[in-house]
């Protein structure tokens, strides 16, 4: 079978990067000012996350959530798996998959924008999210994962590999830190129109 | 999908998930939704190996 190649849009890759880090540091730090995607936990709730996933992920991660998807809706993570959350912006993810790990599992979330990250790491050691101690977060990007190879059972992301255009790069990353067998659960946008190259170069079309 | 390695890609949710949002998304002219999908890395080394 013959694969067609996928083409990299030509797009300003830094210039692109420092403006969804701008984006979302906003989200993490001023989470309530309205944006073009949902929000926080009504977010969570359209997107089938359950109360009890919920119960322990502080509000400062919840209210910072950006996901377009569930990847939990496409498999628990079990018992003393690892996992890698791609993007994992405040934390929710990551502190959901740590919760469902246990103390043998282990988590790792990775993500480029500083203040999401601090966001993360503080919910991580708040009493809420004590048992979740497993769970540690770099900064890193999709198309460089700061992961061993073939490290990860899971590697899950939400909303994030639609922000980066080199997207085979991105899936080429989760495939090497996955070990053999290891699955992909992603949440994520589908575009069903076909998108003109110029406006694959366009930075505010990427961020909204 | 393949292309990375992957097999056993499916798409297994789509849903329009910008509806309502406090600003308008300028994308949402190309129609986007959000969706969940899954694939797995193949259990044996070397097979679906990711293509260069």
């Amino acid at each position: 079978m013959t694969i067609k190649p996928i083409a990299v849009p030509d797009v300003d890759l830094e210039g692109l990067r420092c403006e969804i880090r701008k984006e979302y540091a906003e989200v993490a730090i001023n989470p309530s000012k309205g944006f073009h995607f949902h929000t926080g936990r009504p977010l969570a709730r359209m997107l089938g996350y359950e109360d009890a996933w919920l119960e322990h992920v502080p509000d400062a991660s919840i209210e910072s959530f950006a996901g377009t998807g569930n990847p939990f809706a496409l498999g628990l993570i079990l018992p003393g798996e690892r996992v890698v959350d791609v993007g994992c912006g405040g934390g929710i993810d990551s502190l959901i998959a740590g919760r469902m790990a246990g103390p043998t599992g282990r988590v790792v979330g990775v993500d480029m924008t500083p203040e999401m990250l601090a966001k993360a790491r503080a919910s991580a050691e708040s009493p809420a999210a004590a048992t979740t101690s497993s769970v540690e977060f770099r900064r890193g990007h999709a198309e460089e994962l700061p992961v061993e190879d073939g490290w990860a059972d899971v590697v899950i992301s939400n909303g994030v590999v639609n922000l980066c255009p080199d997207k085979l790069q991105v899936l080429r990353e989760m495939y090497r830190v996955l070990r053999p067998g290891g699955r992909l659960q992603i949440g994520d946008i589908l575009v069903q129109k076909p998108v003109p190259d110029s406006a694959k170069r366009d930075i505010d079309l990427w961020k909204g | 999908m393949t292309a990375a390695g992957f097999h056993g890609f499916e798409i297994t949710w789509r849903a329009d998930v910008f509806s309502g949002a406090p600003q308008q998304s300028s994308a949402a002219k190309f129609g986007t939704l959000g969706i969940n999908f899954r694939a797995m890395k193949p259990a044996h080394a070397g097979a679906g190996a990711a293509a260069d």
